[in-house]
C-alpha cells in the first residue's frame, strides 16, 4: 500500500498513524508492506516525477484510491499551475 | 513563453490533478488487471463525490465563454461544481478502461470530520466538526474499504452504477 500526500513529512505522519492504528490488530505474520509517494495534486510539477518514482519500484497497481480534496478555499485561490512554456 | 493564472484550487486540486495522476497511471492499472493472479473486476480507481452535489446548477458545471469552468461564489458551490467534475472523470475513465479490465467507481462516503473542513467558517470548523463524531453515522472508512475491496456481482463499471442506484432507490 502506498499513501500519497504533499510532502514526505506529511506522508510519514499518515504512515505512522496508520501503524500504531493497526499494530494492535495485526498478527505480525500478514502484515502488508507500506510506501510513500511524494505529490501535490495542486501543482502538476510534482504530479509525473511521483507516478515514475512509482513505477521504479512497483509492477502492479491494483487501486487507485482519489481522496484528496479542498473544500470552501478562501475566494481566488489557484493551483500552481501558473507557466505554459511556449 | 506564457504565463496565465493559475487554476482555481478546488477544480485544480479536485479534478485535473486527479485527471493527470489517473492517466499517467492508466498503463500499469491495465497491465496489472491482465497478471494471472488478479481476479477479474479487481482493479479500479476509485473516486469521491458528495450526494449534496444535487443541490447543484440543472447543467452541472457552469463554463466561462473560453472554456474554463466559472469560479462560483456561493458557500460550498465552488468545491459541490467541483465534485460533478469528478463524477464525470469516473464515467470517463469507466469508459477509457473498461475494455481494458479495469473499473472507475465513485463513492460518497457519508459526512466524515477531516480537516478538508479547515477552510470552512470558524463555526463549522470549530463546533459543528468536532460534534459530527457524536452525530453522523461514521462509516466512512468502511465505506472507503467497501468500495475498494468488494467483488460482489461487480466485473464492469456499468454494474456498480446500476448497483449504486439500487442502493440509492432501496
Amino acid at each position: 500500500m502506498y499513501i500519497a500526500a504533499r510532502s514526505q513529512v506529511r506522508c510519514n505522519g499518515a504512515v505512522e498513524q496508520l501503524l500504531l492504528e493497526t499494530n494492535s490488530i495485526s498478527d505480525g505474520q500478514t502484515r502488508g508492506r507500506v510506501d510513500t509517494m511524494v505529490v501535490d495534486l495542486s501543482d502538476f510539477n510534482t504530479i509525473r516525477p511521483g507516478v515514475q518514482s512509482f513505477l521504479k519500484k512497483e509492477t502492479r497497481l491494483d487501486v487507485l484510491v482519489h481522496n484528496a480534496a479542498v473544500m470552501s478555499a478562501p475566494l481566488g485561490s489557484k493551483d500552481k499551475q501558473v507557466c505554459n512554456t511556449k | 513563453m506564457t504565463c496565465y493564472q493559475g487554476n482555481d484550487l478546488e477544480v485544480g486540486t479536485n479534478c485535473l490533478g486527479p485527471y493527470l495522476l489517473s492517466l499517467l497511471l492508466e498503463p500499469i492499472l491495465a497491465a496489472t488487471s491482465t497478471l494471472p493472479n488478479t481476479p477479474a473486476g479487481s482493479v479500479r480507481i476509485v473516486w469521491e463525490v458528495a450526494v449534496l452535489q444535487g443541490q447543484l446548477h440543472k447543467n452541472g458545471m457552469q463554463f466561462e465563454a473560453d472554456g474554463t469552468p466559472k469560479v462560483l461564489t456561493k458557500f460550498m458551490a465552488n468545491y459541490m461544481q467541483s465534485k460533478v467534475g469528478v463524477a464525470w472523470l469516473t464515467g470517463l475513465f469507466a469508459d477509457r478502461l473498461g475494455g481494458k479490465g479495469v473499473l472507475s467507481v465513485c463513492v460518497h462516503p457519508g459526512l466524515m470530520p477531516t480537516p478538508l473542513q479547515r477552510h470552512q467558517p470558524w463555526f463549522l470548523n470549530n463546533v459543528v466538526r468536532p460534534l459530527m463524531v457524536y452525530f453522523v453515522p461514521g462509516f466512512g472508512n468502511e465505506v472507503w474499504l467497501l468500495i475498494q475491496c468488494t467483488d460482489a456481482h461487480l466485473q464492469t463499471s456499468d454494474q456498480w452504477r446500476v448497483h449504486c442506484a439500487l442502493r440509492r432507490v432501496f
